[in-house]
Formats: structure tokens, sequence, C-alpha cells
């Protein structure tokens, strides 16, 4: 790996390391889960190397799907106890990671990047792997489940 | 309430961990799920993709394919009628819908809601119903962007593996004969070229038109681009000589990337933009400055880029193009519907017999793309 691609990926890590993380554990509501998901796709990228020509697109996009690949797997695996969604995180967190646990992780993902990462719904789109409209979609799901979980929270 | 992004901004108050140091000591690796195989297997596995990269993939992963007999659900062939069909990405696993699944499976439904199947199962959850044997290796993958062969025997796609590499596969329309053409390819909104030699695509390398020829060499770009807007939804005119796409405007180019021009150039953001089977017109997507609040609609415009007329209701729903009838005379569609889930439309493309097509009880809503048979 040249010197260029590895300081392009520090880059990613160094300027979206934290916002990536934190999505990811909004994402998946377990801070390992998001930290296992996020450490795999850095290395992974490190691996890839030149052939990595949008390093941050591509470390965001991997990350969330190992994340959504550990979802699933946690899914199938029905003798797996039941977790507790945001148990460790302060409180004003903890609503919101327990209220995006109730949407499908489609509309979890498109919100979060959305809403929390701040990424245009084309680069959404391209993280997901899945249309602009669908995004649209997506996010305005979100946003009409997560409104009154939010509000009752509040009350 | 605070609105919903500073609803969001609470996240920042979570401390980041040393993930930087937990990276480092997985140290550089080469794609592979979290907990993949050995070094010896992940060696076995980087020898395969060379010999699926020099030879192409099909007889390879044919050679993984299981026993087929008697496993249920299997797509059955076509039935009669088969240029009716419209494919499409669902959510679903397709064996019952029970479980939600992350990602979407490729489908075909006639435009009147029959001949409902799936030709794809992109879910370990459904272990014994896919051919990849990628999909066990990485957990799950959704499938997207599916395209008909020019004769209609096949549908090419996306496939995105939840490890972040995605494969082109091609399937055909009864279900047999999946093939992985391209291991690693970065790309989506495909285009089957009229002559069945070239897929146009949407490329993430670039963000720009790409085409690869169909058995996954030769990769190129349309345009040999350094900025502007990504190009987006590219359409073949039908004889191949022109490649229609949207890049904020509406552009078409030879495929040698020569007579690149705007096609139409409205003062609005062009979404999507699909030019119909017979070369006359343009379907497009109109989009705001804020999609998300304001919505899209779908025009239509001539070839020429003159008489721009409104396809869809004025309703404040946002309406998305997705393709053409293979005799021009009707656009594919979607729209939310109740309770936003996303539904699959048609429309003539003089703007009467709006109609949803009806999914059968228990498939998952509409996923994300569309492409109706072509004529053959």
């Amino acid at each position: 790996m040249t010197a260029e691609p590895r300081d392009a990926v520090e880059g990613v890590w160094r300027d979206q390391g934290a916002k990536l993380w934190r999505s990811l554990v909004a994402y998946t509501g377990d801070r390992e889960a998001a930290s296992d998901a996020m450490a795999e796709a850095f290395a992974q990228a490190l691996g890839r190397g030149d052939a990595l020509r949008e390093p941050d697109r591509w470390i965001w996009r991997a990350s969330f799907r190992i994340a959504a690949g550990e979802l699933a797997r946690r899914r199938r695996d029905a003798a797996a106890a039941p977790r507790e969604v945001a148990g460790d995180m302060p409180e004003p967190v903890a609503d919101l990671v327990r209220a995006l646990a109730t949407l499908s992780p489609n509309q979890r993902a498109a919100a979060i990047l959305h809403l929390y990462a701040d990424l245009p719904t084309h680069d959404v789109a391209r993280i997901l792997g899945c249309s602009q409209a669908t995004v649209r979609v997506h996010v305005s799901q979100a946003k009409r489940r997560l409104r009154p979980l939010l509000e009752e929270n509040d009350a | 309430m605070p609105d919903l992004p500073d609803r969001f901004r609470a996240l920042d108050q979570l401390e980041v961990p040393d993930i930087d140091s937990r990276a480092r000591a997985l140290g550089s690796r080469p794609p592979t799920e979290p907990d993949g195989p050995s070094p010896k297997g992940r060696a076995a596995i980087i020898a395969l993709a060379a010999i699926v990269a020099l030879v192409g993939v099909g007889f390879v992963v044919q050679a993984f394919r299981g026993d087929r007999a008697g496993i249920p659900d299997r797509p059955q062939p076509a039935a009669p009628g088969v240029h009716e069909l419209i494919a499409f990405s669902t959510i679903g696993n397709g064996v019952g819908g029970s479980k939600p699944t992350i990602g979407y499976s490729i489908a075909v439904v006639n435009a009147d809601g029959s001949g409902f199947r799936y030709l794809t199962q992109a879910s370990a959850d459904a272990p014994d119903l896919t051919d990849d044997p990628l999909i066990q290796r990485y957990s799950f993958a959704s499938d997207d962007s599916p395209t008909w062969s020019p004769d209609g025997s096949t549908i090419a796609f996306v496939r995105h593996y939840a490890e972040g590499v995605d494969s082109l596969c091609t399937i055909g329309v009864d279900g047999s004969d999946f093939r992985v053409v391209v291991r690693d390819f970065q790309g989506a909104e495909l285009a089957w070229s009229p002559d069945g030699s070239t897929f146009a695509f949407y490329s993430e390398r670039d963000g720009g038109v790409h085409l690869v020829n169909v058995a996954g060499t030769n990769e190129r770009a349309l345009d040999q681009r350094t900025s502007g807007p990504n190009q987006n939804t590219p359409s073949w005119s039908p004889d191949g000589r022109w490649i229609y796409f949207a890049a904020r405007d509406v552009r078409a180019a030879h495929p040698d990337g020569s007579g690149l021009h705007d096609v139409f150039d409205p003062s609005w953001f062009v979404g999507s933009a699909y030019l119909s089977p017979d070369g006359s017109t343009i379907a497009l997507q109109r989009l705001d400055t804020d999609p998300v609040t304001d919505g899209g609609s779908v025009w239509l415009v001539d070839a020429t880029g003159s008489d721009l007329r409104r396809l869809t209701p004025d309703d404040g729903v946002t309406w998305s193009a997705l393709g053409w009838s293979a005799d021009a005379s009707r656009v594919l569609l979607a729209r939310p519907g109740p309770h936003d889930v996303p539904g699959l439309w048609t429309i003539g493309a003089d703007g009467s017999g709006l109609a949803q097509v009806d999914l059968p009880r228990g498939v998952g809503p509409f996923g994300s793309a569309a492409s109706w048979a072509p004529s053959g």
C-alpha cells in the first residue's frame, strides 16, 4: 500500500471516525458491535490500498453493512439472550437509541445517516445500496415513527 | 419537542473508545467477514477470486451449487406473457415473508399483480434457497438494480454483500443459471445494451456512468470526468448509439464517450431520467432543493428536450420514475403508499390509467429499483 491511500484512510478516521462510531452505536444499539464493525471496516480499507478511490464512502458503507450483518446474525441466533438496548447510555441518548430500535434496519440507517451524519440522500443511497427515492421514503417513515416516540419520552 | 436533528445531536455525548488501536490490531486485511475463514481458508478464497476474475465466474459458482431437487418455493419456469413482467427489488425473504430482513431480493411480477415469484434469496436466513456460497460467508446480501437482457431471458442485478464488497450477477428469468459476473463490482443502476453486449451503470468509483462488457471485462468510463455532478440512471437509445443519463440535467453521449451534450437543462434538479424503448421520450424525476421535504414528481420530455409535461398527479406525494414498458406506452413508477410503505405503480404515457401493481399478501413492499421486461 502506498503512503497516499493509507493517509486517505487515516484521514477518514481522523475527520469522520467519531461521527461514524456514534452513528453505528445508534444503528446497532450496542457500543461493542459498533466498535467491531468500524474496526473491521478500517482494517479492510487499509488492506484494499489503491483499490479504494473514495475511502470515506467505502468505509461508511462497509461499516454499516458489517454492522447489519452482525444484527442479522443476532436475529438468527435463537439461543442468544435478549439484549437491553442502550442500557449503558446516558438518558437522552438511550431514549433516542431505543426509539430508533423500533424502526426497520433500513429506516434506522437512513434516518441516522441523513439526520445525524448530515449526508445527502444521494450519499445515503450509495451507502445503503438503494435509490434516492427509497432513502426519502425511509427517512420520511422514520420521522413519522420517531416523533411520537420521542414526544412520549419528553412527557 | 426539539426537532429531530437536535435529538440526534444527543449522540455527540457518547465518548468514542479507542477503535484506532483495535483496527490496527486487526492489521491490513483483504475483504473478509469479521469472523471469517482461517488464513488457509482465506488464501483459498483469494485464489478462488483470482480464478473468478480471470475465467468469468459462472461455471465456478456452478460448482458450488447444491442439489436443487426437492427445494421448496423454487422459482418456476416463466409463464406465458413473460414480456409483461416487471423485475424489482423487494423486502422479504420469500419464504412465507414471516421474518423481517435487512436486504432486498429480486422478484418478478406482471403489471396486473399476477405471476409473482422471487428469483433471488439474498439471505442466510434461507440458506438452502441460494446458489451463492458467498451469502453464507457474508451472512446476508441485498439485491438491487435489476435490468433485463434484450431477449428477456436473463436479469442482471447488483448484489451488495454485508462486508461491503458487491457483485454484478445474472440469473435466468426462470430462476436458473445464477452467475457472478464481476466479484468486486462498484456500481448500481444497470442498463443492458440493446445488442446484449454491454452494461452501462452508475459507477461508485467516480460517480460517473461506466460501461463493462457482459462478460465482466473492459470496464471503462463513459466520460473521463474529474468533477461535476454524479451521472445517474443510464439508459440506451434503441439503436444502441446513445446513452442518456441524469446529471442534475439530462445528458447523452455515444458509448465511446463522444458527442456528449445536454439534452434537457431545467432550472430544477433531475433525479433520474429514462429514455423510452422507442427512443422518443424521456421520463424524468423532478427534485427540488430539499428532496426529503419537497418530494418529487415525474415528468415527460421529448428526446429532443422539448415539450415538457407533467405525468404524475400534483398530489404532494413523492413520485419516482423507474422505467418504461417495452412498447413505450406506460411508465413504471414508485411512490409511498399508506403508512409510507413504498409501492410500484404504472401510468400511461398520456397520463391515463394510473394503477398500483398489487403484490400478493405477505410479500414485502417494493424495495428500491425495478425494470420492465423488453419486447424480446
